[in-house]
Parts: C-alpha cells; structure tokens; sequence
C-alpha cells in the first residue's frame, strides 16, 4: 500500500455476489465490514479501479469516504502549491547547486601562490558557479603546474560541490656557489674613476682615466713575473692566477634621459553617477542578484561584505555591495605648462627610483616644444660606483696545466 | 453417523496438494484462515467462510476482514468462537448453498 488507501462504503441489498466477486478478483482489501445494507471497507489505492469496476460490473453502489496515506498526503498537497512550488525549487536547486562550484579550497599557506593560483583558476573559468562536469580537471592541474612556477605538483579533487587544490610549492635550488669563480670589474657607465678601493685582482686602470662602458677595469687574471739570472741568462717566470675581483670603483658620470608628454592626452574623469552591485554569497559562490553589467565604465568605490554571525562566527552566506563610479575616458588638449609639469613629474619620478644610488653632482633640464608636445631632456652628473661584476670562464686546459704546476711544485719542495 | 475411512486417499492428496484449509489462530485477536473459496457472512459478530470442506463460522466482537493475498482471509476482533461445520454434514441436514 505505498500509494495509501480509500475507504469505501458499498451499498446493496445482498452482499453474497459481492464477497464472490472479491474472492474471484483476488482482490487485496481491510477491515470489511458488512451490516444490512452496507458494507464498509479500505481498499489499496492499486486496487481502487479493479474495485470499482467490480462492483459497476455486480450492480453495487460505492462512495469514497475516505483517503489514508499517502494519498491523503498528495490530497492535501494539492492544496499547498506552495510545499510543490518549494520542493520542485529545491530540487532543482539541489541538481543545480551540485554540480556547480560552490566551494574552492586551496591547500597552501602561502598568499601570493593562493593569488596566482585563484588567478589562473579564473583565467581558466574555473570560478565558483562554474559546471563541474565541463572543467577537465587534469588538464587544470597541468595549467597550474605550467603557468605558476611556484607550483611543483597540483592535484585538483571534486568534493561535493566544491574543488580542493593540493600544492606542492616548489623550493628554491640553491644558487650556483660563484664566490670562488673568477670574474672582472667591467665599468657599466662612461665615466673619470675617482676613487679605487681594491681588495682582489689586478687593477687595470688608475685614477683619473676615463673608462667607457664594457671597459675592463679590474681584471680577475693576475699575471705576475719573476726574473732569475742563470748561466743561460735571464729566466723570466710568467705565473697566472685567476681571482674574483673584489672592490669598489667610483666615479662620476653623466647620464642623459629624455621625457616627453603630447598636448593631446585621454584623462578620466567621474561623471558622478553611482550604481551599486549585489551579490548574493552562498560559500564561495557569488550570485549576482542584478540583470546585466550596466554599460559605461566603472570604477570600485567601495565593497561592502553582510555576512550574518552567530556568537562572532561568520556564517557562510550573505550579501556583498560593491558600489561603482562612473567614470569618462575624454581627450585632453594639455597647454605647454601642463606638459611640462608632466615631464617635470616623470624626471621626478625616474631620480626618485633609479638614481638613488648614486650621489647628484649637478642637473641639467633643457626644455623643447615639438609639434605634438614638449620634450624635457635631462642631463645629470653622477657620482657613484662605475662598475660591475663580469664572471668569465677558464679554458679547460688552462686549469689541467695549473694543476699540474701546482703538483710539481709540491713535488719540489 | 457417517463412517470415517482410517487412511482417505482423496483427503491425502488434498494435504499433499495443500488444498486443506489451514486456520492460524493468535490469542484470540486474530485468525488467519488459508485456501477460502467464498465468504458468506462478514458482520461485526459473526464471519462465515466457506473453505475446500468445512464452513467456518468465527463468532465474536468487532470482527473485520481483511485479504492480502489470494485464497487468504484474516480476521481481526475478539474471537470468542470459531466453529467448523463440515460440508458434507451440512448437506446431509439439507442446509447448504442458500447463501
């Protein structure tokens, strides 16, 4: 009786026909009853037509007083569209929900690898709302492994609606061991060295000489001699040794930069509209609770997050505002002053970065107006170390040749 | 008084063929009877039932009927009675089948 039961009350003036006609059927019946004129009985609602049609067939009259089970449910559901309407929404919200993301996890505790991770992930279209069957999970491990050089193993699991990313980051090799390794102090500006602290290799210029860029001013291949008179007249012993140059090279130097800024210009600009955006979060599920981006441009004012909290725990659903700027990309016609501040500001911003370093002896701007724009040429005088380290490598037979010096000397003593 | 065979085939090929009516009785709440082949009475004092060779009339209080299977009648009530007439009896006092 899954379907539930009815009871009927039958009506007639012998019953002997009837109780024939229930054993004849095999009919599946409860609590019969019969009195005078009536009989009173539950029959399965499978059986409920094959009764019915019975008793039309034996001349009896039948009326359904009574639905049990769940057929009183279905009854009295159909009066409550609304339990239907909700169990249908459920239901489909339950097919939808899972098989969508709801939910990214990411295994690591690094948040810069968490950044480029969920970066990637969304690159990829793998965002929470995404259909889980149409992300091919392999191949998003292999894009997080190829794309983020951090990463030296990912594996990617479904669970439940949501995914787990496991990392393994990878570490670090250790840099090559290069203090031991021979190398020049190469000047890397045009300049007058000044002022020479050596502490390793054989200086190859002095004080006061100019050097260009590429000039080799230290060089890390030490050739000594060493005279010695014999009967066979002068011996000369040429002795070469490859060092790392260590020191400091200063100088002064003149760098020259050119900054340029066209009168016509595109400059944002805030219309002073203002739209707000709502979405609905369900875990890690944004909902957008709006019809269509608004067209125009639009900068974050502000993002808003309304999550519910039971005892200072942040349930994990709410409602996120992000309220918008519009703003108007317009062409700007600049005057000769404007450009100029501009130019001035990006030589600003040019000393403030990359001559830090270095000590300004003086600074030069020559100002020139073009056709489109203003130029703004910078000339400055520099002090400040000229040169950089330069490894370089030792033929192979060299160091056999050394090698083998070094154990005759050995041999000798 | 009819003479009963010692060894009755006919009866020995209905045990057999399970064709006997088996009556099961619990305390006196239930009674399942197997292989009834008609009802005749059914109120809430008395049900009568018509097996392979007995009618058997269970008397009591708020009695009902149910069948859930073929051939197969369950009574539920308090049974006070249950009385098995045989047919051929019942055919020799001339009292059966006007029902």
């Amino acid at each position: 009786m899954t379907l539930g039961s009815i009871d009927y009350t039958v009506t007639g003036s012998s019953f002997s026909r009837f109780f024939r006609g229930l054993i004849n059927e095999r009919m599946v019946y409860s609590d019969l009853k019969s009195s005078e004129e009536i009989v009173v009985m539950t029959v399965p609602f499978e059986y409920s037509r094959r009764f019915e049609k019975m008793c039309r067939k034996e001349g009896y009259t039948f009326e359904r007083t009574r639905f049990r089970g769940m057929l009183r449910l279905y009854d009295m559901l159909l009066h409550r569209s609304g339990l239907i309407a909700g169990a249908v929404l459920s239901a489909l919200m339950i097919s939808y929900y899972s098989n969508v993301i709801l939910t990214i996890t990411i295994d690591t505790d690094d948040p810069e690898i968490r950044g480029k991770i969920t970066d990637v992930l969304k690159e990829d279209g793998v965002t929470p709302g995404a259909y889980i069957p149409d992300i091919d999970l392999v191949l998003e491990e292999r894009s997080l492994k190829s794309k983020i050089d951090e990463v030296a193993w990912a594996g990617i699991t479904r669970t439940g609606s949501g995914i787990a990313i496991d990392v393994i980051e990878s570490i670090d090799a250790e840099k090559g061991f290069n203090v031991g390794m021979p190398c020049h102090l190469v000047a890397c500006e045009d300049g007058v060295i000044e002022d020479i602290e050596l502490l390793d290799g054989q200086l190859m210029k002095c004080i006061g000489s100019g050097v260009t860029k590429g000039d080799i001013v230290v060089s890390g291949k030490v050739v000594s001699e060493s005279s010695e008179w014999t009967s066979e007249g002068e011996v000369i012993t040429r002795n070469t040794r490859y060092v790392r140059s260590i020191g400091k090279i200063r100088g002064s130097f003149v760098r020259t930069m050119v900054f340029e800024q066209p009168f016509d210009c595109e400059v944002k600009s805030l219309t002073g509209e203002k739209t707000d955006l709502r979405y609905l979060n369900i875990f890690s599920a944004d909902i957008p609770l709006f019809f269509g981006l608004p067209d125009g441009w639009y900068e974050t004012e502000n993002e808003e997050r309304h999550f519910p909290e039971i005892n200072g725990f942040m349930l994990p659903f709410g409602i996120t505002e992000i309220h918008l700027n519009e703003f108007d990309i317009r062409s700007q016609q600049l005057t000769e002053k404007e450009a100029f501040d501009r130019t001035e500001k990006q030589a600003k911003d040019y000393e403030k970065n990359f001559l830090g370093e270095y000590d300004m002896l003086s600074k030069d701007y020559k100002k020139e107006v073009t056709d489109s724009g203003v130029k703004l040429t910078a000339t400055y005088e520099l002090y400040g170390d000229i040169c950089q380290e330069r490894d370089f490598f030792i033929p192979r037979n060299i160091i056999n040749d050394s090698v083998d010096l070094d154990e005759g000397r050995d041999d000798g003593e | 008084m009819a003479k009963i065979p010692a060894l009755s085939f006919f009866g020995k090929t209905r045990e057999l063929l399970y064709l006997q009516s088996y009556i099961r009785i619990n305390d006196n709440t239930s009674a399942l009877i197997e292989n009834c082949r008609q009802i005749y009475e059914c109120t809430e004092v008395c049900v009568r039932l018509l097996t392979g060779r007995f009618e058997i009339e269970i008397w009591g209080s708020g009695l009902t009927l149910s069948s859930f299977s073929e051939n197969s009648v369950m009574v539920r009530g308090m049974i006070e009675q249950v009385r098995l007439v045989s047919r051929s009896s019942r055919r020799t006092e001339n009292d059966s089948g006007k029902y």
